[in-house]
């Protein structure tokens, strides 16, 4: 699988020109890429795109039928009258001689007027339609609540795959910022910031050819009006699917998706550190507090360890001693016992930090009783370029101010500052 | 200790839609009896925008009581799974009242805790849950309620799974 890299102002003129199938092809591929980059961290969402666009598309043809149901049933005439049928007049008048029965004939005719069945006298003397805005108001509430519920599984989608490529970054020694969230909330937000634009262009693809449907119906023009829902629904999607996209704050999350997809494309070469459903967490807290933060090696200022190795090896001699570059960390003291020591963290060997010599590497003064005799270890992880940092202990550990859950491992960033207890010991993790 | 049940999205959202069409329902023959019982001089008048309206607002007050029931039920089940790390939750009436109160805005809070909660507990059962308090709050905020409760319902059932072999890992930890 070879991840491509993409161009947002190509996306959105493309998209566009060809009517949002171009946009629909690429977010076919991206999905397909997003899966061969968070290959095994069972989050794949059920459906790929296609089913999420057909949940959304569903959703937009049951809105824009609902739509012009009610314009034409309001415009146009009684439920009778559109549906072209006696049906509604069968079920209408039985229903009405059931009232008139139970309670009497004026109750029935005003029931009849009310839900539009039935041909009453209100009906002739007030005039068709306005006895039907119930059935108006109803079906364009279906329209409502299918445009809602359908929808949620396309934003859903795009809030799922956010979230795999920040938590699988790690994999690939990269740090993503945005979340599922933050793409859900860009698209949603900035969607009903254009709310007033988007319904204004939805109007223009609905109202005209639901009225002309209307006045189609009201002079009894059954087939023209068969003709006319059709080429309606064909006319008003591509205007719907331009209008949104020129409106909807999709765009605004897929700066994000092309700019993180973008690096992942850089340093995808095929393969990945394989998912560790436990692991892969880039800190929170830390960003949080530091928000414009950015490790060392993200930014370009940070240079590896270099240790010269002698190459005393077989076969190696005649060359003299050569330099292999030796990736490791740095674990300051900064507080208490260990205050001015530095200790070099080799990759994949954990260093235990606590009052017992016999399981600790860092042996802190058993005068503070706060620290567990194995309180803390600590591991570099060359892969990633982090620390794995687990909290072994009974009174806890903060990270950067907040505290470490027992027990789970989590990865930090060079700078971190990790305090034992009540905070009278303190490392740095350089 | 108490079995937890698996719970199932389809349920919930069947349940809530089935909520809302009674509420509809009903609010429907409300419109039919006030019309019957003023002999047609509500209908005269608005014709069918009063039992439009009617079982809109009844529809909209009576569609969060299969949700109150179905958060009622999680919220014993996320205290029998984080049992031990002091952060019991205040009584459910309250939280109700609170809810109503302030418009929602309660609710919104309470999730967020429920899910922070979970998540904090749920290394105990060897699983670590994706979605943060915030994630949940704010995606239960724009999808009706419906995201936010599909990742709560998947995130408990799979620490239900392992809560009812009894096998937690760790000790609670301390919130």
């Amino acid at each position: 699988m070879i991840i491509n890299k993409r161009s947002l102002p190509k996306y959105i003129l493309l998209n566009c020109l060809t009517l949002g199938i171009y946009g629909f092809i690429v977010n076919i591929k991206m999905g397909k890429e997003i899966d061969a980059l968070c290959d095994g961290d069972s989050e794949k969402p059920r459906f790929g795109y296609v089913g999420a666009v057909m949940f959304r598309g569903l959703a937009i043809l049951v809105a824009i039928a609902c739509f012009l149901l009610s314009i034409v049933i309001v415009t146009g005439g009684t439920i009778s009258s559109f549906f072209s049928l006696d049906l509604s007049d069968i079920i209408g008048e039985v229903t009405m001689e059931f009232v008139g029965d139970v309670f009497d004939d004026d109750i029935a005719y005003m029931l009849g007027d009310m839900f539009g069945l039935g041909n009453s006298s209100y009906l002739n003397s007030i005039g068709n339609g306005v006895a039907s805005y119930f059935w108006a108001g109803m079906i364009a509430l279906l329209g409502i609540v299918a445009l809602v519920v359908c929808n949620i599984y396309y934003r859903y989608w795009w809030y799922k795959q956010a979230n795999r490529l920040k938590l699988n970054a790690g994999r690939y020694n990269l740090v993503i910022n945005e979340s599922g969230t933050d793409n859900f909330l860009f698209r949603t937000v900035v969607e009903l910031l254009f709310l007033p634009l988007t319904l204004i262009l939805f109007c223009g693809a609905c109202l005209i050819p639901g009225i002309l449907i209307g006045l189609l119906v009201s002079t009894g023009q059954f087939n023209a009006f068969v003709f006319a829902i059709i080429l309606a629904v064909i006319c008003s999607i591509p205007l719907l699917l331009f209008g949104m996209e020129l409106t909807a704050g999709a765009n605004f999350s897929m700066f994000f998706m092309f700019k993180n997809m973008n690096r992942f494309a850089e340093v995808y070469q095929g393969g990945a550190l394989p998912f560790d459903p436990m692991g892969y967490e880039y800190y929170p807290s830390h960003e949080s507090m530091y928000p414009n933060y950015l490790p060392d090696y993200v930014n370009g200022n940070w240079k590896p360890e270099v240790q010269v190795v002698p190459n005393d090896g077989p076969g190696g001699g005649s060359d003299g001693p050569h330099t292999d570059v030796v990736l490791s960390g740095t674990l300051v003291g900064v507080k208490g016992t260990c205050a001015g020591y530095a200790f070099t963290l080799n990759p994949g060997e954990e260093v235990i930090i606590g009052k017992d010599a016999r399981v600790s590497s860092v042996v802190i003064d058993p005068a503070y009783k706060e620290v567990s005799r194995k309180h803390v270890g600590v591991m570099y992880d060359a892969g990633r370029d982090q620390y794995r940092v687990v909290d072994y202990s009974s009174n806890g550990t903060w990270a950067n101010g907040s505290r470490l859950t027992a027990g789970q491992p989590v990865y930090l960033p060079h700078g971190t500052e990790l305090k034992l207890a009540n905070g009278k010991n303190i490392f740095h993790l350089n | 200790m108490e079995y937890i049940k698996e719970r199932k999205m389809t349920t919930f959202v069947l349940s809530s839609l089935a909520n809302f069409v009674v509420g509809l329902a009903f609010g429907l023959v409300v419109g039919i009896i006030a019309t019957v019982v003023t002999r047609g001089a509500v209908a005269s008048i608005t014709m069918g925008v009063v039992p439009f309206a009617l079982a809109l607002l009844v529809a909209f007050t009576t569609h969060n009581i299969y949700r109150t029931y179905f958060y009622y039920q999680l919220s014993l089940d996320v205290n029998a799974v984080c049992k031990g790390d002091g952060q019991e939750s205040e009584s459910y009436l309250l939280s109700c009242v609170l809810n109503t109160l302030t418009g929602g805005l309660y609710g919104i809070y309470w999730i967020y805790k429920l899910a922070q909660r979970l998540r904090a507990n749920a290394p105990r059962y060897g699983f670590k849950m994706m979605e943060t308090g915030k994630d949940i709050a704010v995606m239960g905020t724009f999808s009706f309620g419906f995201i936010s409760t599909y990742e709560l319902i998947r995130n408990m059932n799979s620490i239900a799974s392992v809560y009812n072999q009894g096998d937690a890992s760790y000790d609670a930890p301390t919130l």
